[in-house]
């Protein structure tokens, strides 16, 4: 395997946007952090640092050959179910709600590797599974069942933001898989009940529901919604320029992790957002582009996938800061500060991009011996 | 498994999204596009706070250099109630500290504005408890505030500032522009924590502080004229008195003084505030009765029409014109035309107009400015009212003739008679000298302006014959000032009332105007009293302030004419006379009882009975000295114990003059404004206590 070339425009915009992400967690998070630390730097080193080991890894899955996630991802979701536990044990005995679990001095957030080990289940098991994924109790129902559970042990944390998108994309991988339509509306519909159960059952998720209905009656805790509109609008067309947010100095809550999207509105305007939105957009078309030409059914769904949790995500942070839905924990990809979301998504890119490069090497086999190798049926 | 149908459901995947992206681009484009201007507002309302740094306003100077209006920093308080944590507490201290009401300062804890004054340039207890107080949300700023070193001496001229110092009344209105200067900017930062930091991006606006301005009047000829007023008002309870003393060769004004008048630096709730700070001289107009007269003699012998010595029936003081009596004070038969202005005939003067016509007559009165604003600097100036002639009825040129049907502002007058005096030219009323400032920005002067000839220099030579005729021989006698040439005119009129046609029975205006003929500069002095008890003529009631006034001018140090002492008769008028105990009399008889012996008196306190005086009775002093007489028993006590004055915010002259008029003596420390005293107000002391002031000019 030489000579074989990966997917330049989805490269390309990673690092575009992962460079947008260093400047925007240094504009952001330098009054912060001069507050906090006296630094100005701190938020910025660590982010520099957390890139390159991004960087790292994704150079690194760039060279593993993808096939072999099909085989340890059973083991990948149970240790990801384990964690899951433990963090809700952690909770338990100690009352912490905190998203984080430390092992051996490294923190992580379970939830955002549990993304990605549940995609790579569904792939493995949906393209193991063949024509069963169409019968409702051998192929549908276990899939489902497993999405529940994670669905569940997320919301437990609770973390109703990530379990959304994991009970999101688990589904449309369920969809992109050839699931019965029917099966798939049949278990949509307890789910849009269950969702809208558990956000007037727990108090937390009522109160943000009320402050995106009526923002004008909760003015305190509709604060940072309000603060974030405020940035986004006062950028105009071409921004305020960078570096000069005003909402930085304190005004917006978390304006360097899940509400970094408004700073960036702020300083380079209707312009900025549109060319981001456009990068982000570039970067989940490559990924569904890769799966189609990926030499097998599991390399198409897990890229699909990938491609799936990364486009919700994006549309939930973005919706999140203009208002467009209820507040939720979500960080905007490649941008926001944040460790494990940040090297998550970098493995994830890194996956995709040895999905493109075996895709377009089997292509080349097929253009040189004549071998209608795409889109074959797999076993 | 086949791909196929996975790939079209992964493109309609794509769709979805593709859709989902429309929806934020829609969205964003919406807050940053339409919504931006708003947004934008929000954003630097939170960010940017104002600060605006005052210009310090002009200072106002009389001729002499003597402050009439400064400011001085002065201490105010505001709130910043999204700052106050707990209302209900803030309040309660706010209340103690201030004494404000407890309800609406929780209004003001808990306004939604960014900032509420609290207390504006409030008193310094006040300040010393809101200073000890800690309280997040309470600010001190520091303003300008205005106050009159003198008090109320010329403050009609001066006028007034409101608490955000801008000029509500007088020269301070006038010269608003000039005296307030611009206020200089500079932006705070503010962060989502409520702190502030400087800002190093917007630029700081330097305050350009506003122009001093130096009047022509001269305080203390002011203050003679202001004292001369209240005098004559306490004799003759009239309603008002008016003095204008102005240099008829340059147009200066020296004074003008209108009585009853409040001290600026304590007028907010005085109930006739307005009406006490109007410069009435100026912007009110008054029918003016025989000082008009001179209109009909400017253009007679002007126009030589008349000359003095032609004979003029009098018809004996009765004379029925149209159905209507006009009536002679002095009943004159045949009499040269000269005698109609001395012994001021109505008739007379009826018959001359009857010889120039009206047509003449009304552009003669145009010509000699009445009808059009004189063009002083002063706010709300009346021209008067002067009817054309073809609106005129039968009775209008014989009545306008002697000074009634026609409603002048009494500057006209004063004006009329400087062209009179300097020889023949009309000129504008100049109140200010010069406009300066300490910096190298120009400031401007004002120069003496004509505005345009109204008589031959003859006219105007042979006219002030007759004027001085009037005072040496006619019904100005009461003016007359031994051994100087005095010209001058007489005038009563029945009052109007503003809105009502037809006269108000029994009230009368009384004026008196003159200059000094024989000496320069030649002043001229106007003297007018609105509606005196009693005796109402211009001769027994206006005459002698003018006679006093200018008496008091010429024994000034440094008075107008010392550069030029025309006369010095070797004959002193100055001899000794011991001063008579007039306590327990009334105050004008105590008044008319000294001035006959040569004395001047100097009233003060408002009752009307006089209580103590000083120097005390037997002492002896000579002729021209002040006596000053105590009516107000809240000053003195019967013990013959002396109450001291409170003196404290007053400057150091007034002080001295105070506490001499109160027969205690002064130990001065330092110069300026009082800041101590001791003994305190309000202590009863013997008389020849020393009180020690101490001064300072920080204000």
């Amino acid at each position: 395997m030489k000579n074989q070339s990966i997917d330049i425009w989805l490269l390309t915009s990673v690092l575009i946007l992962a460079g947008i992400g260093l400047v925007m967690v240094y504009s952001s998070s330098m009054y912060l952090s001069m507050n906090e630390d006296g630094s100005g730097s701190f938020y910025i080193k660590k982010q520099a640092i957390r890139l390159m080991i991004g960087l790292f890894m994704m150079m690194f899955l760039t060279k593993v050959n993808y096939r072999g996630y099909s085989k340890i991802a059973p083991i990948l979701l149970v240790v990801g179910f384990i964690l899951l536990v433990m963090l809700l044990v952690k909770k338990h005995v100690t009352g912490d709600v905190e998203r984080w679990l430390r092992i051996g001095g490294v923190g992580f957030q379970p939830s955002e590797f549990m993304k990605i080990f549940l995609i790579m289940y569904l792939a493995s098991a949906i393209s193991g599974m063949g024509d069963k994924i169409r019968e409702f109790t051998k192929g549908f129902l276990p899939l489902l069942a497993i999405i529940g559970i994670t669905f569940v042990l997320v919301v437990l944390q609770p973390d109703l933001g990530i379990s959304g998108l994991i009970l999101v994309t688990g589904l449309y991988i369920l969809f992109i898989g050839h699931a019965k339509l029917s099966h798939i509306l049949l278990v949509t519909i307890p789910a849009v009940f269950s969702v809208i159960f558990i956000v007037n059952t727990v108090p937390y998720m009522k109160q943000r529901w009320d402050v995106f209905m009526h923002p004008e009656n909760n003015p305190d805790a509709a604060w940072q919604i309000t603060q974030s509109v405020i940035g986004i609008g006062s950028g105009g067309m071409f921004g305020v320029g960078l570096g000069n947010s005003r909402q930085k100095f304190l005004f917006l809550p978390e304006s360097h992790t899940d509400f970094v999207f408004s700073i960036f509105a702020e300083e380079l305007g209707f312009v900025g957002t549109v060319t981001m939105m456009v990068l982000l957009f570039v970067l989940i078309y490559r990924g569904f582009a890769i799966a189609r030409q990926a030499p097998d059914m599991f390399g198409f769904l897990l890229a699909s996938g990938i491609s799936t949790m990364i486009g919700f995500q994006t549309f939930i942070n973005i919706g999140v800061t203009t208002a467009l839905l209820p507040t939720t924990g979500m960080t905007l990809p490649f941008i926001s500060y944040g460790g494990s979301s940040l090297l998550l998504l970098f493995c994830s890119i890194g996956i995709l991009l040895n999905i493109s490069k075996q895709g377009c090497y089997e292509r080349r086999l097929s253009q040189e011996f004549g071998i209608r190798l795409h889109r074959r049926a797999m076993a | 498994m086949y791909i196929g149908p996975c790939v079209s459901r992964q493109q309609f995947a794509i769709v979805v999204f593709i859709f989902m992206w429309l929806i934020l681009v829609v969205k964003t484009g919406t807050i940053q596009l339409s919504g931006h201007s708003g947004y934008e507002a929000r954003a630097l309302d939170q960010r940017m706070d104002p600060m605006i740094i005052h210009a310090k306003r002009g200072t106002i100077y009389d001729r002499n250099g003597e402050k009439l209006a400064a400011s001085r920093a002065s201490a105010s308080y505001g709130l910043m109630p999204r700052k106050i944590e707990n209302p209900d507490k803030a309040a309660q201290l706010l209340a103690q500290a201030t004494g404000q009401n407890f309800v609406e300062l929780r209004k003001m804890c808990t306004s939604d504005k960014s900032f509420v004054w609290l207390a504006r340039q409030p008193d310094p207890s006040i300040i010393k408890r809101l200073d000890i107080l800690t309280l997040e949300g309470l600010t001190k700023q520091f303003e300008f505030n205005r106050y009159y070193p003198l008090g109320s001496v010329g403050t009609q001229i001066i006028g007034l500032t409101d608490i955000d110092c801008n000029g509500i009344e007088g020269c301070e209105l006038y010269f608003n522009d000039d005296l307030s200067g611009r206020d200089g900017r500079s932006t705070l930062l503010r962060d989502g924590r409520n702190r502030l930091s400087p800002s190093l991006d917007e630029p700081l606006i330097e305050p350009v502080d506003g122009f001093d301005i130096k009047l022509n009047v001269d305080w203390r000829i002011q203050e003679i004229a202001e004292e001369e007023l209240e005098v004559s008002l306490l004799d003759t309870k009239a309603e008002w008195g008016g003095a204008i003393v102005l240099d008829a060769g340059s147009g200066e004004i020296l004074a003008i003084a209108n009585v009853p008048k409040i001290d600026p630096n304590h007028s907010a709730i005085h109930p006739k505030k307005p009406e006490y700070m109007r410069n009435k001289l100026v912007t009110d107009m008054v029918e003016p009765g025989s000082t008009f007269k001179i209109v009909a003699f400017t253009e007679a012998l002007d126009s030589g029409i008349i000359n003095e010595d032609d004979l003029i029936n009098c018809e004996n003081g009765n004379y029925r014109l149209a159905s209507h009596n006009i009536n002679d004070f002095h009943k004159l038969g045949v009499v040269p035309a000269r005698d109609i202005l001395i012994q001021s005939s109505n008739i007379g003067t009826v018959k001359i107009a009857d010889k120039i016509g009206k047509k003449k007559l009304y552009e003669r009165a145009r010509l000699m400015g009445f009808g059009e604003v004189t063009g002083i600097d002063l706010p709300y100036e009346t021209p008067g009212s002067l009817q054309n002639p073809k609106e005129w009825s039968k009775l209008s040129l014989p009545t306008i003739s002697f000074g009634q049907g026609v409603a002048v502002s009494p500057l006209q007058i004063a004006m009329a008679y400087g062209a009179i005096a300097n020889g023949g030219e009309l000129l504008t009323p100049r109140i200010v000298k010069e406009i300066k400032c300490d910096d190298d920005r120009s400031g401007r002067s004002y120069d003496t302006a004509k505005i345009r000839r109204v008589m031959k220099p003859e006219t105007a030579r042979r006219l002030t014959e007759l004027l001085v005729g009037v005072v040496e021989e006619g019904s100005g006698k009461n003016a007359a000032i031994p051994h100087v040439r005095i010209a001058g005119k007489t005038g009563t009129a029945q009052k109007t009332e503003p809105g009502k046609v037809g006269y108000v029975s029994g009230e009368y205006i009384s004026s008196f105007v003159g200059f000094v003929d024989d000496r320069e500069p030649k002043i001229v002095c106007l003297v007018i009293i609105d509606n005196p008890k009693g005796s109402y003529y211009g001769s027994q009631v206006a005459a002698p302030v003018f006679k006093n006034i200018l008496n008091r001018m010429m024994n000034m140090s440094d008075n107008p004419w010392e550069s030029m002492p025309v006369k010095k008769e070797n004959e002193t008028v100055i001899k000794t006379v011991q001063i008579p105990d007039v306590t327990g009399s009334k105050v004008s008889d105590a008044v008319v009882k000294l001035r006959d012996l040569g004395l001047i008196a100097d009233v003060s306190g408002d009752s009307t009975l006089v209580v103590n005086q000083f120097p005390l009775a037997g002492a002896c002093v000579n002729t021209g000295s002040t006596v000053t007489l105590y009516s107000d028993t809240s000053t003195t006590i019967k013990t013959g114990r002396i109450m001291v004055p409170d003196l404290v915010g007053k400057s150091m002259r007034e002080a001295i003059q105070e506490l001499v008029r109160n027969n205690l003596d002064v130990k001065v420390k330092g110069s300026g404004i009082v800041k101590k005293q001791n003994p305190s107000a309000g202590v009863f002391v013997e008389h020849g206590t020393i009180c020690l002031i101490a001064c300072s000019k920080i204000y």
